[in-house]
């Protein structure tokens, strides 16, 4: 046991903690505890999955996550595909990465600044005579589609998989796999969607699932940039959390409680699958 | 069009920091104007220096990062060989997984009663502990793939030719990790020098780190000194990438 000491540290400062959250999160949810506690009731529960809002937001953010993910592996498998004669390069790897050196608080105002109805787009449009008045140009910011979230989050994972699919191209040999397909007789356009494509996209499985839930929980960037009416499930959670009404605490706990549990049911199958692939 | 396309990537790269800077540094910006009348360093310092929070906030995040990045990296080496070596890898790695991907905010929800029945809600001790549950998780996760690089084997074979432990770690473990430990640090300082949601909730605004003040500055529409403040936020980490490309460019000219 003492061999394994290092583990127990691990253990106290972090899984102990955390579970012991969970829990008194739970506890609270159910009344058992806490200041405004009247004993055992499934009151909370029983609201929050009742309320539609709960299932809009969901939705929403899974929609939004669905839509960033989309977006940004097209982007970034055209330029890694697209502009692979450029890869040489050691500064254009060195762009790829600049716009992770951003933390979403910072590319949230980034595109508050530019696609705002009096931001530097608006400026432009104005200056080149495109739109008479600023209320004419289209603003990305708390519109109900989550236009604003969206660039954002493309903006940073579009990074992401860019160096992700760069690093992959050369260690999964994708040049080799595509001259081979090449000369069997494949145009290049086929082999690259029939071959770099899925080889591309099967390598990063789990990294697509990581990233997928990490813009499902993301919280600035819909806190900037979201609109009132269509909240991602984590202001959703502390809209409730941080409610003036005290008895809507717990209501913020179901909600997390809910998305935590989600989760690691998400990464129990991954986890499960990426087992069964490797076997 | 491949030029078109690199152009634009450029563009969509580079504009960012542009603006940042000019609104950082400009003064007297009105629409319709696209650059601002006045532009010079001497603004950004005087932004900086006229607001007392400014500095400290700068401190208390640095001060955090730093002693994430340590804590996690040193602490985080040492637990992720017991994972490598774990019979049950894969139950230890869900449960390492959870922390670090669960969001910061949902996180630090569900564990809010407990910093506030500890004391440590608002307080320093409490952010910089938050900052960990998600830091040092990433750190074993990241040392993973360094422990199935096939070090055991060396280690073994040192042992065997009849090295002692201290003379393994000394001439094997520690040179081959320490790439490794220093981007994990980097990581990890930056895990810390990024987050908003765990800072906010339990640190209550009472601990008042750079992401937590740029946000103040937005919502009171104080758009130049939240610039001033993004600006700061993204010098680190162009920093580290800069130092990234120095030490590759180094090790390919040997």
């Amino acid at each position: 046991m003492v061999h394994r000491s290092p583990m127990l540290l691990f253990i106290i400062v972090v899984l102990v903690p955390i579970l012991l959250g969970f829990l008194y999160a739970v506890a609270y949810s159910l009344g058992l505890v806490g200041v405004l506690s009247e004993g055992f009731s499934g009151r909370a529960w029983l609201a929050v999955w009742g309320d539609g809002r709960f299932y809009t937001s969901i939705l929403y953010s899974l929609v939004i996550g669905a839509v960033v993910l989309l977006v940004s592996v097209l982007i970034a498998l055209c330029i890694v595909l697209g502009l692979r004669s450029y890869h040489r390069f050691r500064w254009f790897d060195l762009v790829l990465y600049i716009p992770m050196s951003f933390p979403a608080m910072v590319v949230a105002f980034v595109v508050f600044l530019f696609f705002t109805q009096s931001g530097f787009w608006a400026r432009f449009a104005y200056a080149a005579g495109l739109i008479e008045d600023i209320s004419q140009f289209p603003s990305a910011v708390h519109d109900p589609f989550g236009a604003g979230v969206i660039l954002a989050h493309v903006f940073l994972a579009t990074s992401f998989f860019s160096v992700l699919f760069s690093g992959l191209y050369q260690r999964i040999r994708i040049d080799e796999k595509l001259a081979v397909s090449q000369n069997l007789g494949a145009s290049r356009f086929f082999a690259i969607r029939s071959v770099a494509v899925p080889a591309l996209l099967q390598a990063s499985v789990s990294n697509l699932v990581m990233y997928f839930i990490f813009v499902v929980g993301s919280y600035e960037i819909p806190l900037l940039l979201g609109n009132q009416k269509n909240r991602m499930i984590t202001l959703e959670a502390m809209h409730r959390f941080q409610h003036y009404d005290l008895g809507r605490i717990s209501e913020g706990y179901v909600v997390a409680l809910s998305f935590a549990a989600a989760l690691l049911f998400v990464v129990f199958l991954l986890f499960r699958s990426l087992k069964r692939m490797s076997v | 069009m491949k030029r078109v396309i690199l152009v634009l990537l450029l563009g969509v790269v580079a504009m960012p920091i542009l603006y940042l800077g000019l609104l950082a540094m400009g003064r007297s910006w009105f629409f319709p104007e696209i650059i601002p009348s006045e532009v010079s360093v001497s603004i950004l310092v005087e932004r900086v220096r006229s607001e007392a929070g400014f500095v400290s906030a700068l401190g208390t995040s640095m001060s955090l990062a730093l002693g994430i990045a340590l804590f996690s990296s040193f602490f985080g080496f040492i637990v992720s060989k017991e994972f490598a070596l774990s019979t049950r890898k894969r139950w230890w790695l869900i449960s390492v997984y959870l922390p670090y991907l669960i969001s910061p905010v949902i996180l630090a929800i569900l564990m809010s009663r407990l910093f506030i029945f500890f004391g440590l809600s608002g307080a320093y001790f409490g952010v910089f502990w938050g900052h960990v549950l998600m830091a040092f998780p990433f750190s074993i996760i990241y040392f993973q793939s360094f422990w199935a690089g096939g070090i055991f084997d060396q280690m073994r074979t040192a042992a065997n030719l009849g090295a002692s432990s201290v003379q393994v770690y000394q001439d094997i473990v520690i040179p081959t990790a320490w790439p490794f430990v220093l981007a994990c640090f980097f990581q990890c300082f930056l895990i810390s020098w990024f987050e908003y949601g765990f800072t906010y909730v339990i640190g209550l605004g009472k601990v008042e780190s750079l992401t937590i003040l740029t946000y103040k500055y937005l919502i009171e529409a104080n758009t130049n000194q939240a610039a001033a403040a993004s600006l700061f936020l993204i010098a680190p980490p162009l920093m580290f990438l800069w130092l990234n490309k120095f030490v590759l460019f180094t090790e390919k000219n040997q």
